[in-house]
């Protein structure tokens, strides 16, 4: 009984260190810019208002920002999925040659940093006329290597009995990817989707080169225009932060069933 | 066959243009040729490459050795709660600092970091602590950025630990006691060799992701104080970026990704040897 009220004031502790600085956020976001810079600071905000919230629209396009953020990743998430599921299924139920060497070279892209590809990128996508376009955005996130990797792991546990026997039934390939394939991997599926969203929502430095005007800039890009080199105007600066959050968090409430569960059973083996 | 052929093409036309870029950047060094290896030879007789250097594997040692022994630190204390549910709460109360982008991270703690008007100082004051510089003295800037990227990835390596002790059986433990073994020992000789993979695993993930480290750095300190947090990856970005040296940048490039491929392959050789 001992041991478990221990473990319990453990884990909470810890929770809410863990939890502190976004708590400090929004309570930072609510207060006015004078009660930032006065001592002797208190915890919670002495005169909450809504008005930074209405300020952070007000001062830059930030609904548009957000539209913009949430069009990118939603077509990111689209077309990574299909890529990767289709090769996913040719790493996993095919044999050709080269295929570990080129799965090797997939997965090896997750370990070069991407400001490294920037420069040539940056002169594709220059020399394609793509500079400050969606699609210029886009163009370097729809590919998933991780998302590779997923779908290889979750295909493989798919039984060959099952794609031969829908052979046997004159199913073609691309009947056996749709028909087949796709229904059992479903929550490697959601979970890919659900990562890819993040990580595409969270991009700034790929957005920050290539964007300059107001109608394609994502959020994140417009969470930095609130900080400069030597005034940073925090109270702004965390109600934008709260707003580019919520997406993420909503989004995590509901499907944190999938996240967890498809992490534990797809394994990371 | 032709339908999959198809698609491996239009999986493979984006793979190879991924490929080709990284011939390009070779592309500009090869353009490069004209000066020979002196790129390489300017590049490494760089204090400042250096200093990078020496930044990134202090950032890199702390935030792995921190992230690991919290996580499984954390993952322990969850796998050890009989609720589903509430193990399930907690991992994502866990997870939740990843929601957050980078940049909102490195504003949120630049806040808290605050000298004068930090929640941290202020916390500080209360303990009877004298307050800290953080991100200001050039001592205290590369632990105060691990700090962030611990607090961001430990949710991360949590979930993966608290998956891996998950699939230790329990009858394990249950002969193990029977055996005489029991909470260190059962641990030093059940849990930490089962668990091995996963720790491998994480180590390496971690290591992929401390060494690219670059929002963080950028948002927050931009290198600074004298480029006492200067990363690998920022310090390439000003190179390329700041100065517009594609040639040195591609140098860095190819070091950096062959730095990256070789401590990944040592960690995983030496993991595997164990």
């Amino acid at each position: 009984m001992r041991s478990k009220f221990i473990i319990y004031f453990l884990i909470i502790v810890g929770a809410f260190i863990v939890f502190m600085p976004t708590l400090q956020t929004i309570f930072t976001s609510f207060r006015p810019s004078e009660e930032l810079y006065h001592l002797p600071i208190t915890i919670l905000p002495q005169h909450p208002h809504f008005k930074n919230y209405v300020e952070v629209f007000a001062r830059l396009p930030f609904g548009r920002y957000l539209f913009n953020s949430f069009i990118v990743s939603v077509i990111c998430v689209v077309v990574s999925l299909f890529v990767a599921s289709l090769a996913g299924y040719g790493f996993a139920k095919y044999d050709f040659r080269g295929k570990n060497l080129f799965f090797f070279a997939i997965v090896s892209m997750l370990m070069i940093p991407f400001q490294v590809l920037a420069v040539p990128l940056y002169c594709l996508v220059s020399k394609l006329n793509l500079i400050d376009t969606y699609p210029g955005i886009i163009l370097p996130q729809v590919v998933s290597a991780f998302g590779v990797f997923l779908m290889r792991e979750s295909i493989e546990d798919i039984p060959d009995d099952y794609i031969d026997a829908a052979r046997i039934d004159g199913c073609s390939n691309l009947g056996i990817y749709w028909h087949i394939i796709l229904p059992n991997v479903k929550s490697g599926l959601a979970t890919l989707a659900i990562i890819k969203f993040m990580w595409t929502w969270k991009e700034f430095f790929w957005p920050l080169i290539v964007t300059t005007s107001d109608s394609v800039k994502v959020a994140t890009i417009g969470l930095a225009e609130f900080t400069n080199m030597h005034y940073i105007e925090y109270h702004l600066a965390c109600a934008a932060t709260i707003v580019t959050m919520i997406p993420l968090v909503v989004m995590f409430i509901f499907f944190n069933k999938w996240v967890v569960a498809a992490m534990i059973r797809t394994g990371i083996k | 066959m032709p339908a999959f052929l198809y698609y491996a093409f239009v999986y493979y036309f984006p793979l190879a243009q991924s490929i080709s870029f990284s011939f390009y950047k070779k592309a500009t060094h090869v353009n490069a040729k004209f000066v020979g290896l002196s790129l390489y030879r300017k590049t490494l007789e760089d204090p400042l490459f250096w200093l990078s250097l020496k930044n990134t594997f202090y950032f890199v040692t702390l935030s792995i050795l921190f992230t690991v022994v919290l996580a499984l630190l954390i993952a322990i204390l969850l796998n050890s709660l009989s609720s589903h549910k509430v193990r399930t709460g907690f991992a994502v109360l866990f997870f939740s600092p990843l929601t957050m982008s980078l940049v909102a991270t490195a504003l949120i703690w630049g806040w808290l970091y605050h000298p004068q008007y930090g929640l941290l100082n202020y916390i500080f004051s209360k303990v009877g602590l004298p307050s800290q510089k953080w991100l200001f003295s050039s001592s205290q800037v590369i632990p105060s950025l691990a700090i962030m990227q611990i607090w961001l990835r430990t949710g991360f390596a949590v979930i993966i630990l608290l998956s891996g002790l998950q699939s230790i059986p329990h009858e394990y433990y249950e002969a193990a006691a029977i055996d005489g073994a029991r909470g260190l020992k059962s641990f030093r000789h059940i849990t930490l060799p089962l668990l091995n993979p996963h720790i491998v695993l994480v180590c390496i993930i971690e290591l992929i992701f401390d060494i690219k480290v670059f929002d963080l750095v950028y948002a927050s300190t931009r290198g600074g104080p004298i480029n006492s947090s200067r990363t690998i990856v920022f310090h390439f970005y000003e190179i390329a970026f700041g100065w517009y040296e594609f040639g040195k940048a591609s140098v860095l490039a190819i070091l950096i990704f062959s730095l990256l491929v070789g401590m990944s392959f040592i960690l995983w050789r030496f993991a595997r040897k164990r």
